[in-house]
């Protein structure tokens, strides 16, 4: 080619040779330039990693705890729950109807059963340790609302029997047979419950006639839990319940999970994202300090490129390719990581659960792809300043 | 029509600074390197011999005078445009190497194909066939920091011809070099231009030990430069031409 050629050069000439600059076969110099320095390479993807594993973590347990926390709701077994009107969520809110109501809520065609709960927040204590908990008094034996899985032990027979959560019942230091206290009343544990932890609320089954005795609720319980015949919709069963009852309000299972779920959400979302928001900010300083120490150190290469001709865009090229490099490499690190620990954390704080769920994780991964972008620009800002002369100085 | 001399500096001068503490490194400096011809300019330290390169190499701009490469001016070009022509027609060689410490022999020669937009197999290819005209075929995928300094001098040769330059220019190719390496660096460089990886070349030194190989020499003194007379070659220890 003549200088002549090159020097007349269109603008879609130079589009080519930008565009030739991302052609399959180059020598991967942005890989090259920062594998070349393995220990510091170790280091950024680590601190990334960390970073990755912070936001991940974080949010996963947010998921996981709030997911875990409508445990009850989801395996109750019930298809609608019947609370005072205006109600609707179960975590927080205070419920109160007559204790017949389950009974004429059973005659409602399409309705297969109808059961009573009282559901309250409580402290339970033994050994000298108190520990929040959630009291559940169901019908016993055969009505819906009672322990669905148990770890060890029978459900509840008699009035002074209680079923504790297998975490709980380890953290105040009670087996089947122990005393157990609720509200300065012994009961005995008769069996540990499974997969009813959750944070802050861990729960005790005891029976509904000795809770409404305990709470002197006489006549009154807070929850009615109905299972709907076959093929009946939930949806427009709950309208259709909740239409000819205006004293009542009648959620479907999904209604309320979701309802509960949204609540602790909110009181998470706060704290989490203040700590996801560290999480980011540590994660763009490394990646911004890995990305100016590589380049300060390696800007002779760059004037050296610059010198013999390199268009910006290949300085682009390489920076932004050491950028996605860095990204990719401590998103996967991280989200590896993650994965590891999650068990771990759930084996060390039983009522935490993790959740590592795929839209947060692909956010997450965006975020990492924008902090190594955004700390790519202060350098890349520093090599287009380059004087190519400098390769001259000795 | 006689072709154009591959590469010619006419009346370039420059000048640093402004009133009173302007200083005046090339002074209306002219020359021109014909086909397959190496001229060496030779000139204490301080003479304007870097600045000169620099703008014959379209990286630093003349206050006055032009720069023809190919019968076309490159100090007219904008700063993107001269940067593809110094990519595609010109070739660097520095004292002090300047090769890519994270590539081997092999890609640092690749890279700079692969910036004029040449890749893959054909790149490779290239850039092995120029290791073997200079001699490293067998360092190919060693790194600059384990060659010695003429091996690495060389490899910074093979990347200055990687694109075929229709000039090179070479800054005190030998100053980092003892006499049998640096000897052997030039004596390759003109290899490389007489087999014709190269049109022309220009060497920029103060070493006097390797100025039989240029075919011209060219003395530069305060900014100045001019042919080396009879008494120039006689202090020099150059041959006589002819």
């Amino acid at each position: 080619m003549t200088g002549l050629a090159a020097v007349g050069e269109s603008s879609r000439g130079r589009w080519r040779s930008t565009a030739a600059l991302f052609r399959r076969g180059q020598v991967p110099l942005a890989r090259r330039s920062l594998l070349y320095d393995r220990v510091r390479l170790a280091i950024s993807i680590g601190g990334l990693a960390f970073a990755v594993v912070l936001v991940l973590l974080l949010r996963g347990i947010m998921d996981g705890t709030v997911a875990r926390s409508t445990s009850y709701i989801d395996r109750s077994g019930a298809d609608l729950f019947v609370a005072s009107a205006g109600v609707t969520n179960m975590a927080l809110a205070s419920s109160a109807l007559p204790a017949d109501t389950a009974a004429r809520l059973a005659d409602v065609p399409g309705v297969a059963a109808g059961s009573s709960i009282i559901r309250l927040n409580m402290i339970a204590a033994a050994n000298g340790k108190t520990r929040p908990s959630v009291l559940i008094g169901y019908a016993g034996e055969g009505a819906l609302g009672g322990p669905w899985k148990l770890a060890s032990g029978r459900r509840v027979a008699a009035a002074g029997e209680v079923v504790v959560d297998r975490y709980l019942a380890a953290e105040l230091g009670v087996r089947p047979g122990d005393p157990i206290e609720l509200l300065g009343q012994r009961f005995t544990v008769v069996g540990l419950s499974d997969e009813t932890a959750a944070i802050a609320s861990k729960y005790v089954f005891i029976r509904l006639d000795a809770a409404q005795e305990l709470l002197r609720m006489d006549n009154l319980i807070t929850f009615v839990l109905i299972r709907l015949e076959a093929g009946v919709e939930p949806s427009a069963a709950a309208a259709s319940l909740a239409g000819a009852n205006p004293a009542l309000a009648v959620l479907t299972r999904k209604q309320l999970a979701t309802n509960d779920r949204d609540l602790l959400g909110r009181l998470f979302v706060g704290p989490v994202n203040v700590m996801s928001t560290i999480g980011f900010l540590v994660g763009l300083a490394i990646v911004g300090l890995t990305m100016y120490t590589t380049t300060a150190e390696r800007l002779r290469d760059f004037g050296v490129l610059k010198a013999i001709g390199a268009p910006n865009a290949a300085l682009f090229k390489t920076v932004g390719g050491q950028a996605v490099f860095l990204a990719v490499a401590g998103y996967v690190a991280g989200f590896l990581a993650t994965l590891a620990v999650a068990p771990i954390v759930t084996r060390v704080v039983p009522d935490i659960a993790v959740s590592v769920r795929l839209l947060p994780a692909t956010r997450a991964f965006a975020a990492v792809l924008g902090m190594s972008v955004a700390g790519s620009m202060v350098p890349l800002v520093r090599i287009l300043r380059v004087d190519p002369l400098m390769v001259f100085r000795r | 029509m006689t072709a154009p001399a591959p590469f010619a500096v006419e009346g370039v001068s420059r000048t640093f600074g402004s009133g009173p503490a302007a200083v005046q490194a090339v002074r209306d400096v002219s020359f021109s390197v014909a086909e397959r011809e190496i001229v060496a300019i030779v000139g204490p330290s301080g003479s304007g011999k870097t600045t000169l390169l620099s703008i014959a190499g379209g990286l630093l701009t003349p206050s006055a005078g032009r720069v023809v490469v190919l019968g076309e001016d490159i100090t007219a070009l904008g700063h993107a445009r001269r940067a593809a022509f110094r990519l595609r027609h010109i070739g660097f060689v520095f004292q002090s190497f300047n090769l890519l410490p994270s590539l081997n022999a092999l890609e640092n020669v690749e890279v700079a194909l692969n910036l004029a937009g040449t890749a893959g197999r054909p790149a490779k290819l290239r850039a092995m066939d120029i290791l073997e005209l200079l001699a490293l075929e067998d360092r190919a995928h060693i790194h600059p920091n384990e060659l010695s300094g003429g091996e690495q001098q060389r490899l910074a040769v093979a990347r200055a011809l990687a694109n075929r330059p229709d000039v090179i220019l070479a800054d005190e190719p030998t100053a980092s070099l003892d006499s049998a390496a640096g000897h052997r660096v030039i004596e390759l460089m003109r290899t490389a231009v007489d087999a014709g990886e190269a049109r022309a070349m220009v060497i920029v030194t103060h070493d006097t030990r390797i100025l039989d190989v240029p075919h011209r020499v060219l003395l530069m003194d305060d900014g100045r430069v001019r042919p080396a007379s009879d008494a120039d070659r006689a202090s020099l220890r150059l041959p006589v031409p002819g």
